[in-house]
């Protein structure tokens, strides 16, 4: 055990904890060789738009993943605020677009309650309570949508904006959002009480007891946190693409999933962190778009994107003697 | 201040008229041929107390204490002494010309040469009272007892015979005693009684059960009406932590009940109790995790209600629990700061952090790093961070839970010394919690002990023994003395004959023997190689060479079913590996006996196999509520008897081997696997090696202790040579000739 925790403390210091950044500077200059256009700034934008869209999901999961809960419903959470949303301004009456996307918000903010309310007051494990919240909210999210790809063209025009704006041109104003969340969630999570207490509960939930940190409290905040920021992500999603697709959440929860496991190799090795996972989000966007701008075959992307992601995961379980945070539950 | 609520107060000790019918009278018939004694109008009655020189203890404690209580009525005292016959008469015939109101004759000596005095006296309406057994005509009350009890009855009889109907009584010292209250606050509100000593339990019991009930009801409800005044003035000038009819109930259970105890300043109060005796419950109060389902805990005098932990600590009281819960991947001065991390600016201050942490470290004296993740760290260096971070907060009062256990041998003399200047530099009062008695005879300052919920016993350490503070601690059955006779063992086979085993690359000189009956012991350091060596023959852990004999058998090679069908069995140290986590007691039972509790085909017999777990969990004497409950709920010390117990049913079983069996059991448990060793063995078929880093129960149960250091054998002795410090230095290294025994 001792040799594990030199282990873990070596991958903190030293090169290898930044692996997961030179991962994206080799993997880019390889796919720029094999095809010039992937640097284009157009692709880039694309790669940035597309890395913001599953990297404000993965962030809300990285902070609820830091206190050792698993949080699997982010899916239904990013799907069930864009159908509320788009479902009332469906026929054109409603007044104001703002007030849709407020309400949409505040319908994921409440399956981040329910999510709070099973966890913490009731003690099922969040791994498989994810996972039940997300079929019973799907069934809701069926509803809204009327069991198909929602879309209106009595939209109003504003409901493009947040997805298909760019600034000055050429910034996705989606980018623009996640930098501004990951900020200020940097900021929080390595600077202030509230960051410091949810690494805390998640490393050793009975020190916190035994000095008055509200362990439950911490949680429900990060639960609710979580859903507003999927909720965020699930307008941007479908204002980008301007429909509600019933699977909207589903499709970016793995990749979100996979960012916030392989950023827990970055900077500090086999912790949750967000610059990691922000780092790991653009390496999965990187891999995908460049796989498909060199006019490889779908599946060599699962190939790559699969590989990378036992391998990182290793890595963690390997060098953290409790193996990945949140991830046991029999205990 | 104190005289005057003396002079007001007193409390009546009230009896039931009933009391008059009780043994302790004898003469029931109070009003006999003579007439009844004079009533005094005012109720200031002069009484006369007749006592000689030399006298028995235990009559002038209780003549002393009847002046006392008559004292408090406000009544006149003569106090008279004689020592000889005549002398004797003399007073007697003194107070009577005195006119005394009534006359108590503290004297065993026979009234019966004084009956005529005693006649004069009655006949001046002169009550006459004594402590003689034999009944004199005309004496009126006949104490059999020389007791403060029977003092305190005697008193009350002579003011009632005398109209004495002031409502003001005495409370006694005596019948504080009997009952739970503190004496404390008593003791300072009637501080004349600080000359009085306790009388022996004997005493009290021999008296009726009413008066001193009625007593204890009575003084109890004056202290509910006045004692808050008397106590508050009290408390605030000595006692820091002050805890009163302090219950916690669970479900079916009373955790605490009614736990009264005081924490005065500078002080280092001893906790003593065994495993669920309380102790950690009567903590979580005081920590705010648990809420009291009833009584008060006072801080400096003042009334808590506590709701949380950071209530407590705001209080002052900051506690160390027994295992460290720090966070890992945070450094040695966040950790310190966990919870009340200062702020600037919407960020955390880690700079403020840094200094607060130093400022902590400089005033302990200690010198360990903070600015590195504690994981790194060591168990002492983690330990101290947790005492550091208790600091944090400034406390009045320092719990410290089993601090000790964690510790290594070098580490607990420089820890104690480190609480002993907590309490005196720091002027910090301690809870120190633990069941070591030689640590807490070495510190506290006072020890209160819990048994089964209650505290039973609160006194200075200096005024009692290691042994009574033992004996409070558990109830008298469970301890059994280990008597271990002498053998031959050249009569008896020898069951394991060892040279040296190889294992891990390295080849190590362990020469050793067990016979049939014998109890070996191993002691050494953690790491000498006792469990590796055993694991190594036993087939359980990859062995490189083996060369050894077993029942007769020569042994190169072997696995660990072999060996288990020949009757090698080893119990881990780890009750991990022992039990099977998630399984019930029947099946952790059962698991090693398929073969003989299944039928013909293979089908297993249920009923055969409950009847079977039911016998040996009984044998075995383990708390439990069902076979069929989960293993884990259990607590440590009953897993280990089931898995100590299913070895030894093993029908094959030649040598059990014990890997550090008494961890983390409390002394009765403890005692009832030492009985156990001795009856396995005293049976001569079966030998027993015990492996303990706890030098005292292999000096207990062993005939024969092996002494390992580095993985070698350095020292043997057999139970005659047994010397602690020359084992002890053996374990260190200090080779004092390896003999074959």
């Amino acid at each position: 055990m001792g040799e594990k925790k030199t282990a873990v403390h070596a991958g903190n210091k030293g090169l290898t904890r930044y692996l997961l950044l030179f991962a994206v500077v080799v993997v880019s200059i390889i796919f720029g060789i094999l095809q010039p256009k992937f640097f284009s700034v157009r692709n880039w934008m694309n790669i940035v738009s597309s890395t913001s869209l599953v990297g404000i999901m993965a962030v809300g999961m990285t902070i609820v993943m830091s206190t050792n809960e698993m949080e699997l419903a982010t899916g239904c959470e990013a799907t069930i605020a864009a159908a509320v949303a788009g479902r009332l301004l469906l026929d054109g009456t409603f007044p104001s677009y703002i007030l849709a996307v407020i309400i949409g918000l505040a319908v994921s903010v409440c399956v981040g309650l329910l999510n709070s309310f099973f966890v913490l007051k009731l003690s099922v494990p969040s791994f498989i309570e994810t996972i039940a919240v997300t079929t019973l909210i799907d069934g809701f999210i069926s509803l809204a949508t009327n069991n198909s790809y929602m879309f209106s063209n009595k939209w109003p025009s504003s409901y493009a904006f947040l997805g298909q704006t760019r600034v000055a041109g050429i910034i996705p104003v989606p980018a623009i959002i996640f930098v501004a969340i990951v900020i200020v969630m940097i900021f929080v999570m390595d600077h202030t009480k509230l960051g410091r207490y949810i690494g805390s509960v998640g490393a050793n939930p009975t020190a916190c007891t035994n000095v008055g940190i509200n362990n439950k409290k911490i949680k429900m905040i990060c639960f609710l946190l979580c859903a507003l920021l999927c909720g965020i992500d699930g307008i941007l999603t479908s204002s980008q693409v301007l429909s509600v697709s019933p699977t909207l959440g589903q499709d970016v929860l793995m990749d979100a999933m996979a960012a916030t496991m392989m950023g827990a190799t970055f900077l500090r090795v086999g912790r949750y962190n967000i610059q990691g996972t922000v780092v790991a989000a653009l390496l999965l966007t990187v891999i995908q778009n460049g796989i498909t701008s060199v006019g490889a075959p779908n599946f060599v992307e699962d190939i790559v994107t699969g590989t990378i992601l036992i391998i990182s995961i290793g890595v963690i379980a390997m060098t953290r003697k409790e193996g990945l945070p949140s991830v046991t539950f029999n205990e | 201040m104190r005289k005057k609520g003396l002079v007001a107060i007193a409390a009546a000790v009230m009896m039931a008229v009933s009391a008059f019918a009780t043994p302790v009278f004898a003469d029931t018939e109070a009003f006999d041929d003579y007439d009844h004694p004079r009533v005094v109008e005012d109720g200031k009655l002069t009484v006369g107390f007749v006592h000689s020189s030399p006298d028995f203890e235990s009559i002038a404690r209780c003549c002393q204490q009847a002046e006392i209580e008559a004292a408090h009525r406000g009544w006149d005292i003569v106090d008279v002494v004689y020592s000889t016959d005549t002398d004797l008469r003399d007073s007697i015939l003194n107070l009577i010309n005195q006119d005394v109101d009534a006359i108590v004759l503290f004297s065993l000596e026979s009234m019966d040469s004084k009956a005529d005095l005693v006649a004069q006296a009655r006949q001046a309406g002169i009550g006459v009272y004594n402590l003689d057994n034999t009944i004199v005509d005309g004496s009126i009350g006949n104490v059999t007892m020389p007791n403060a009890v029977a003092a305190s009855e005697l008193i009350y009889k002579i003011g009632e015979d005398h109209g004495w109907t002031d409502n003001i009584g005495v409370i006694t010292k005596r019948s504080i005693r009997v009952h739970i209250e503190r004496t404390d606050p008593i003791k300072a509100i009637c501080g004349v009684y600080d000359n009085m000593n306790i009388l022996d339990e004997q005493d009290i019991q021999a008296s009726s059960a009413t008066p001193v009930q009625a007593a204890t009801d009575y003084t109890k409800a004056w202290l509910t009406k006045y004692g808050d005044e008397m106590r508050a003035d009290h408390l605030s000038e000595s006692s820091v932590l002050e805890v009163r009819g302090l219950t916690k109930k669970f479900a079916g259970t009373i955790a605490n009940n009614n736990i009264n105890l005081t924490i005065g300043k500078k002080e280092i109060h001893a906790l003593c109790g065994e495993n669920g005796a309380g102790k950690s419950t009567f903590c979580k109060m005081l920590t705010g995790v648990y809420h009291p389902t009833s009584g008060e805990i006072l801080m400096h005098g003042k009334k808590t209600n506590f709701q949380s932990p950071s209530d407590s600590m705001k209080a002052g009281i900051g506690m160390v629990y027994q295992e460290r819960n720090l966070v890992g991947h945070l450094t040695g001065a966040q950790n310190v700061c966990l919870g009340y991390e200062p702020v600037k600016g919407g960020r955390v201050d880690e700079k403020e952090i840094t200094a607060k942490a130093e400022e902590i470290r400089k005033k302990l004296g200690i010198d360990i790093p903070l600015d590195v993740p504690v994981d790194t760290l060591g168990a002492g260096a983690q330990q101290i961070i947790e005492i550091m971070r208790a600091f944090y907060n400034n406390p009045s009062v320092l719990i410290l839970d089993e601090p000790t256990a964690s510790l290594g041998e070098g580490e607990i003399r420089p820890f104690l010394d480190f609480v002993i200047d907590l309490r005196d530099q720091m002027g910090i009062s301690v809870i120190f919690i633990s069941h070591k008695i030689e640590e807490v005879f070495a510190i506290a300052d006072y020890i209160t002990v819990f048994t089964e919920g209650n505290s039973v016993l609160t006194s200075r350490t200096q005024d009692i023994t290691q042994k009574e503070c033992i004996n409070a601690m558990m109830r008298a059955d469970r301890i059994q003395e280990i008597s271990v006779t002498e053998k031959d063992f050249s009569k008896l086979p020898v069951l394991l004959s060892v040279k040296s085993v190889s294992y891990g690359g390295k080849k190590y000189n362990v020469p050793f023997e067990v016979h049939a009956g014998e109890a070996v012991g191993f002691y050494g350091l953690v790491g000498s190689g006792r469990t590796e060596t055993m694991e190594a023959l036993g087939g359980i852990r990859q062995a490189d060479e083996l060369d050894f004999t077993f029942n007769g058998e020569t042994i190169h090679k072997t696995s660990s079913i072999e060996m288990v069908q020949k009757g090698y069995i080893l119990t881990p140290e780890k009750r991990a590996f022992g039990a099977f986590k998630g399984l019930s007691l029947e099946d952790n039972i059962c698991s090693l006996f398929l073969n003989r509790l299944s039928g013909k085909m293979g089908f297993f017999d249920h009923g055969r196999a409950k009847k079977f777990s039911l016998e040996v969990l009984k044998k075995n004497k383990v708390k439990y509520s069902n076979p069929g409950q989960n293993i884990a709920e259990l607590s440590g010390g009953n897993i280990q008897k089931i898995i100590i117990g299913r070895s030894i049913e093993m029908e094959n079983l030649k040598l059990l081997v014990l890997d550090e069996p008494t961890a983390g059991m409390d002394l009765g448990a403890k005692s009832e696997v030492y009985v156990k060793i001795r009856n396995i063995v005293d049976q001569e078929k079966q030998g027993v090696v015990f492996i303990s880093s706890e030098l005292d129960e292999l000096i207990t149960v062993c005939d024969k202790i092996y002494i390992f250091h580095e993985g070698n054998i350095s020292g043997s002795f057999l139970r005659k040579e047994f010397v602690k410090a020359e084992l002890l230095s053996a374990a260190v290294g200090q080779k004092v000739g390896v003999k074959n025994g």
